[in-house]
C-alpha cells in the first residue's frame, strides 16, 4: 500500500498544479474582480471538486483507458509525472498548455515504448474534441450572452439587485464547474492508474467507494490542495490578464465552460442523449483553459467584434502539437530510463 | 436574503430622492434667475433659501448613501463608481447654490438687451440636468437606454456653449457696458451657469464608462 502510495506522487503532484493552474479558469474571474472572497471560492472549488470527481469521473478516465491499458506502476507513474514535467515546464515558460494534451501524448508515448497498438479511433475522438471543445464553448457563450441581454432587458433589473443575483449565480455556476472540473479532469490526474491500482473499497458517510472511486478521491484531494495552496496567486496574476471582463460576462464565460466540461463528462447525460437517439458526445478529458478562452471569443462574436485575437486562436492550435508532443517524447525517453536504469516493469 | 432586498430598495430609494433633490434645485435655480431679472427680490430671496435648504438635504442624503454602499458588501469597483458619481451629482447642487448666493450677494445688473438670452441659458441648463438624472436612472436600472440621455446631455451642452460664447461677445463687444469691471463680473456670472452644464457632461461621460464597464 505504501509502495503504491509513492507511485502515485506524480499523478497527486499532476493533480496539484491541475488545482493551481485551472482554479483561476473557473472562480478566477470573480475572485480577481473581488466579487467572490477567494476563501469561499476555494472551498466551495474543493468540495465540489472531489465530489465530481469521485462520483462522475469515470466517464471520461475511462477513455483514456481505452487510449492506453497501463497495467503496471511504474509504468503508469511514469506517464503521470511526464505529462507533469510537461505541463509544469510549459507553464513556468509561458507556454499554451493543456494537461488533457500532455496526458494523451504521455500515454501514446507508453503505447509506443510497450509496443501496444494505439486505437486510433478513440485517438481520433479524443482529437476532435480538442477542436470540439472551445468551439462548443463558444457556441454556448453566444446562447447564453444572447439570453442574459434579452431576459435584463425583458426584466429591468436594479442594479443593485442585479450584482445581487450575478454574486449567487457566479457561486452556483463556479460549483457547478468545479464539480464539472472535478468529473472532467480527474481522468488526466488518476486515469492512468486505474488498470495498475487495486485498493480496498471504503465507507465514507455511508458511500462505498471501489478501487477506482478511492483513486479519485486522493487526485480530488490533490487537486483541491492546489486551489488552496497556490491558486489565488494564479487568478490573481494569469487570471486578470485573460479575463479583464465584467462580472455579467464573468458569469457567461463560467456557465459556458462549466457545461462544456460537464458534457464531455457526464456518463448520465451520454446515456439519456443515446436513449433518446441525440447525438452525443465522447466522454474525454478536456482543457477549461481552452474552453474558457473559447467563451470569451463567443462573447466577443456575440457582441459582433469582427476582430478576433486570432494569436490567441494560434497558441491553442500551437498547443495541441507541442504539448501532447512534448509529452510522447518524454514519456518515451522516461520509460526507457525506468525500465534500463532502474530496472523496473513498465508494461 | 429579504433583509437584502430591503436594503437594495432603501440605497434605490436614497439614491432616488437625492436625484430629485437635484432637479428640484435646478428647477428652483431657473426660478431665482427669471425673477432676479424681473426683480422680484422677494421671491428670487425665498428661492435661494430653499435652494440651501435643499442642497442641506442633499448632503445630508449623499453622506447616507456613502455610509450604505459602504456597509453593503457590494463589488469594491462598482462601489468605487457610485461613490464617485454620487459625490460628482453633489457637486451640481453646490455650484448651483454657490452661484445662487453670488446673486443675493454681488447683485449683477444684466442689461436689458441680455435678459432673454439668459433666460434661455438657464432653460437649457435645467433640461440638461434633466437628462443627467435620467441618465443616472438608467444606469442603475435600464443600462441599454442610457446613451439616449448622454447624447441630449452633449447636445445641451454644446447649445449653451454657444449662447455662453454670444452673451460674452455681447458683454465685451456689443457697447452696452462700458466699465470693464461689470463686464468680467457679468462674464463671470455667465460662466458660473455654464458651468453647470459642462459639469452635468462630465458627469455624463464618467457614466458612459461606467456603463461600458458593466455592458454584457
Amino acid at each position: 500500500m505504501n509502495f503504491q502510495i509513492l507511485f502515485i506522487t506524480s499523478g497527486l503532484f499532476l493533480g496539484w498544479s491541475l488545482g493551481a493552474n485551472d482554479a483561476a479558469n473557473i472562480f478566477g474571474a470573480a475572485v480577481s474582480s473581488k466579487i467572490i472572497r477567494f476563501k469561499i471560492a476555494a472551498t466551495l472549488m474543493s468540495i465540489f471538486i472531489i465530489i465530481g470527481a469521485v462520483i462522475s469521473g469515470s466517464g471520461a478516465s475511462h477513455t483514456l483507458g481505452k487510449l492506453g491499458a497501463i497495467s503496471q506502476m511504474s509504468g503508469a507513474f511514469i506517464v503521470a509525472l511526464s505529462a507533469a514535467i510537461v505541463v509544469t515546464v510549459m507553464t513556468k515558460n509561458g507556454l499554451p498548455v493543456s494537461t488533457s494534451q500532455a496526458i494523451v501524448g504521455s500515454i501514446v508515448g507508453w503505447n509506443f515504448f510497450s509496443k501496444q497498438p494505439t486505437q486510433i479511433d478513440i485517438l481520433l475522438k479524443i482529437l476532435s474534441t480538442w477542436f470540439l471543445c472551445p468551439f462548443l464553448a463558444a457556441i454556448f457563450a453566444i446562447i447564453l450572452h444572447k439570453s442574459f441581454i434579452f431576459l435584463t432587458r425583458k426584466m429591468k433589473m436594479n442594479l443593485f439587485r442585479r450584482y445581487y443575483y450575478i454574486r449567487l449565480s457566479l457561486l452556483i455556476a463556479g460549483s457547478f464547474g468545479a464539480y464539472s472540473l472535478g468529473a472532467n479532469n480527474i481522468g488526466n490526474v488518476m486515469g492512468v492508474f486505474t488498470n495498475a491500482f487495486q485498493f480496498e473499497p471504503i465507507n465514507i458517510l455511508m458511500l462505498q467507494l471501489d478501487s477506482t472511486q478511492v483513486l479519485f478521491l486522493l487526485g480530488g484531494i490533490a487537486i483541491a490542495f492546489g486551489v488552496i495552496t497556490y491558486s489565488k496567486r494564479v487568478m490573481y496574476t494569469v487570471g486578470n490578464q485573460i479575463l479583464e471582463i465584467s462580472p455579467p460576462m464573468a458569469l457567461i464565460v463560467v456557465l459556458s465552460s462549466s457545461l462544456v466540461l460537464f458534457l464531455f463528462a457526464s456518463q448520465s447525460l451520454k446515456i439519456f442523449l443515446v436513449s433518446n437517439n441525440l447525438p452525443s458526445l465522447p466522454l474525454v478529458p478536456v482543457s477549461s483553459s481552452q474552453a474558457l478562452v473559447g467563451s470569451v471569443i463567443g462573447i466577443g462574436l456575440s457582441k459582433g467584434a469582427k476582430n478576433i485575437n486570432y494569436k490567441k486562436l494560434q497558441k491553442i492550435a500551437i498547443g495541441w502539437i507541442l504539448t501532447p508532443l512534448s509529452a510522447l517524447i518524454l514519456s518515451y525517453i522516461s520509460l526507457f530510463f525506468m525500465q534500463n536504469v532502474f530496472q523496473q516493469i513498465v508494461y | 436574503m429579504n433583509s437584502f432586498f430591503k436594503k437594495s430598495v432603501d440605497l434605490n430609494l436614497k439614491i432616488e430622492n437625492f436625484l430629485e433633490i437635484i432637479s428640484d434645485i435646478s428647477l428652483l435655480f431657473d426660478q431665482v434667475i427669471n425673477d432676479y431679472l424681473d426683480e422680484n427680490t422677494e421671491k428670487y430671496e425665498e428661492k435661494i433659501k430653499k435652494i440651501i435648504i435643499l442642497e442641506s438635504d442633499a448632503d445630508t442624503l449623499e453622506r447616507e448613501i456613502k455610509i450604505m454602499l459602504y456597509k453593503y458588501t457590494l463589488v469594491p469597483n462598482l462601489r468605487g463608481d457610485i461613490l464617485s458619481l454620487v459625490k460628482d451629482l453633489d457637486n451640481i447642487s453646490d455650484m448651483i447654490e454657490e452661484t445662487s448666493k453670488e446673486f443675493l450677494i454681488q447683485k449683477p445688473k444684466f442689461p436689458k438687451v441680455l435678459h432673454n438670452q439668459i433666460r434661455k441659458i438657464c432653460d437649457e441648463t435645467i433640461k440638461c440636468v434633466d437628462e443627467l438624472r435620467y441618465a443616472t436612472r438608467s444606469f442603475f436600472n435600464e443600462v441599454h437606454l442610457i446613451n439616449d440621455h448622454i447624447s441630449k446631455i452633449k447636445f445641451y451642452e454644446h447649445s449653451i456653449d454657444e449662447m455662453e460664447d454670444e452673451i460674452n461677445t455681447e458683454i465685451f463687444n456689443g457697447q452696452i457696458i462700458n466699465d470693464l469691471a461689470t463686464k468680467i463680473q457679468l462674464e463671470n456670472f455667465i460662466t458660473k451657469i455654464g458651468n453647470v452644464s459642462d459639469e452635468a457632461q462630465r458627469i455624463s461621460d464618467k457614466l458612459a464608462i461606467f456603463s461600458i464597464k458593466r455592458e454584457v
